[in-house]
């Protein structure tokens, strides 16, 4: 009879800590499943934001506005060009 | 002795009984009340606390010109808000901290002068201090704030200030290519929308996306597992345009400066691509910043190459002309027997522009000097009907079928008689607008054949990144390519001896036509001091790279197109064949 009783009580035992093993696992990995989703999209978003900042400064540093601002005064650009032909009597072409 | 047996009291037993299954009934009653009848009430009430809705929205969709450099693209701005129920401190400190950092940013970048700078101050300050006053627990004190207000506004620590992200359009090219771009504005519910230009044409493509689901989450609101949970990409489509960033920004440059040399009111300068119809440069003044739209009245937004219609003049000769050589009724050596003097049609005198007159003049010669007598000449021997069928095979009173919302048609003259016939002949009495006028134009560069201009190269796609490019928009041949190839000779002649010839180009070999149009009266007849310029062909002549249109509105320092859109077609041409890497053909 004792014995019979400590098998009883054995498989109650197992039974509760396997059910308390599964619960534990479920909730970690049901907590774990939200956690990783919203790290990975608040990394997402704070990757996006740095993307379109670099862009954004990028864009600012290389419009023509602000290049053309940047030019010193020496500087003149080319609206004469200069055609050399077969009857040019440019000393390049001698 | 006999035991007596105790009296069972039977009434007590059933009193228990009684209150016993009273009570029974009375939890397996509630139990059916809140699980049967209030069971769905119960499972909305608890969903509710478990279930979110998770909101996602993309970004608008970005502009680039067809050399890769973003024209108009999205920049995270901030709204700043105030806890107004639990602020405890200095209102009035605040406001005026808050207006000095908010009159440093983009938004007011106009404000210039320090005076100018310090009303703006005070009107924010102002502005603020009222908003301390309203009704809401959060009301909003500042909004469209840049990231380095932001910071300001941080270091200032105020517990009571909290910040909410949003995208607004930003430009780093400034405004170039405004009447290209269009701008976004508001609908009637306040919520984004683009207006005119390609924001307007194509809202569909550049409106982000947005998606709400539900999902099940714990109380600290992550998401519980078991969930397909999706994460898109809901930007919307990016638009690449035909446009250039340098040929665009030399035009623009190039236009301002003769709008101030002439001392025009208004002016366009516009290149095709001859060989595809892609418009390389687009520029119309006045233009407008497109985060200021506001401010401007709303002729200034449309596109004036679209909506504005005029009676082109002379270019139009182009036109008659490429009829009466691709019909055959005339060849360039052809004499003009009508030449020598005045015509009289109809009961009206119609005159050339100078009064001047050339008998037997040839056809050649006659559209050189823009003699209006020759090209009635011209009309005579089409007939109406057959310079009209011309006429709307070039595409004139058509549509352009371009992606900007100011596309639109313009009306051709309903009724033709002897009078409009000879007045369409050189450019009066017919109303057009700049790109219908080039896109004609351009099919003689073209050998003959109509080409739709083109303003989107390609649009990508995010969500399955692809890339979708434009198709060329061949229309019909309108003439044939040996009378293109006529008509194109006589365009260099009227360059290389017409009005303009003294500006006329040494290096390449140049087909064009002045024109110098008058503006119709609302009270009949024309206006007596004001004129179109224009000056519209195509370089080089033996291989057309680009074609493009000048206009200039009411200048005061010469009427003559000769004298203003001429100098300043070369002006760009020049420049624009080191652009485009053209090699000189003379």
């Amino acid at each position: 009879m004792k014995k019979n009783l400590s098998i009883y009580y054995g498989l109650l035992g197992a039974a509760v800590l396997a059910q308390v093993l599964v619960t534990v696992v479920t909730l970690s990995q049901n907590i774990g499943y939200g956690q990783k989703i919203s790290f990975l999209e608040n990394k997402k978003t704070a990757l996006q934001i740095q993307k379109s900042e670099i862009a954004q400064e990028l864009s600012k540093k290389i419009a023509i506005n602000e290049l053309e601002q940047k030019e010193n005064n020496g500087f003149i650009t080319i609206s004469d060009v200069t055609t050399i032909n077969r009857s040019s009597s440019n000393l390049a072409l001698r | 002795m006999r035991e007596i047996e105790p009296e069972i009291n039977y009434s007590r037993k059933n009193i228990f009984f009684a209150v016993f299954f009273l009570s029974l009934a009375i939890v397996v009653s509630r139990l059916f009340y809140w699980q049967v009848l209030m069971s769905s009430q119960l499972r909305a009430e608890g969903e509710s606390q478990t279930l979110r809705k998770l909101e996602n929205k993309g970004l608008r969709g970005q502009i680039y010109t067809s050399d890769g450099y973003l024209l108009v693209g999205n920049k995270r701005v901030y709204d700043l808000k105030l806890d107004k129920k639990n602020f405890q401190g200095d209102s009035k400190y605040l406001a005026y901290k808050l207006s000095e950092i908010a009159s440093q940013d983009w938004r007011f970048e106009d404000a210039s002068s320090s005076a100018q700078r310090e009303e703006l101050k005070k009107t924010i300050e102002q502005e603020v201090s009222q908003k301390f006053q309203s009704k809401g627990n959060w009301p909003k004190l500042l909004d469209n704030l840049s990231q380095e207000s932001k910071n300001k506004i941080e270091d200032l620590k105020n517990d009571y200030l909290a910040f909410d992200e949003n995208y607004e359009r930003f430009y780093p090219e400034a405004s170039m290519a405004a009447h290209l771009t269009g701008f976004v504005g508001r609908d009637e519910n306040a919520n984004e929308i683009g207006r005119y230009g390609i924001e307007g044409a194509l809202e569909d493509e550049l409106k982000a996306k947005a998606e709400s689901s539900l999902f099940k989450m714990d109380a600290l609101g992550f998401l519980l597992s078991g969930q397909k949970y999706d994460s898109k990409n809901l930007n919307g489509r990016d638009i690449t345009l035909t446009i250039r960033r340098d040929v665009q920004n030399l035009v623009e440059q190039n236009l301002a400066y003769g709008i101030e040399k002439y001392q025009a009111d208004r002016g366009e300068v516009i290149i095709l691509d001859s060989k595809t119809g892609k418009i390389l440069a687009l520029a119309a003044w006045p233009s407008y910043k497109q985060w200021q739209y506001y401010k401007y009245p709303g002729d200034v937004l449309k596109n004036p190459s679209l909506t504005r219609l005029y009676e082109p003049g002379s270019t139009f000769k182009t036109l008659t002309i490429a009829a009466g050589i691709d019909s055959q009724v005339i060849t360039k050596d052809t004499p003009c027997p009508k030449c020598s003097g005045p015509r009289q049609i109809a009961g009206y005198s119609i005159k050339t522009w100078n009064d001047v007159y050339n008998p037997n003049i040839s056809m050649i010669a006659g559209y050189a000097k823009s003699d209006n007598t020759a090209m009635m000449f011209i009309s005579d021997l089409l007939g109406t009907d057959h310079l009209v069928s011309y006429l709307k095979k070039f595409g004139i009173g058509d549509n352009i079928n371009i992606d900007l919302q100011d596309d639109t048609r313009t009306p051709f003259p309903s009724k033709i008689g002897p009078v409009e016939t000879a007045t369409i002949s050189f450019g009066q009495g017919i109303s057009t607008n700049s790109l219908e006028l080039l896109r004609a134009v351009n099919a003689i560069a073209n050998q003959g054949k109509i080409l739709e201009p083109l303003i989107v190269e390609k649009v990508f796609d995010q969500q399955s990144q692809t890339e979708i490019p434009s198709q060329i928009k061949e229309g019909e041949q309108v003439i044939s390519k040996e009378a293109a190839k006529t008509v194109t000779e006589m365009m260099i002649e009227a360059a290389l001896h017409g009005e303009a010839q003294w500006i006329a180009s040494k290096k390449y070999t140049v087909a064009a036509k002045t024109g110098t149009s008058q503006v119709p009266d609302p009270h009949g007849g024309y206006k007596e001091d004001e004129t179109i310029a224009s000056f519209i062909g195509f370089a080089p002549a033996s291989n057309p790279r680009f074609t493009m249109l000048v206009k200039l509105e009411n200048t005061k320092s010469s009427p003559w197109a000769a004298e203003t859109a001429a100098p300043l077609w070369y002006k760009v041409a020049d420049k624009l064949m080191i652009l485009l890497n053209i090699t000189p053909d003379k």
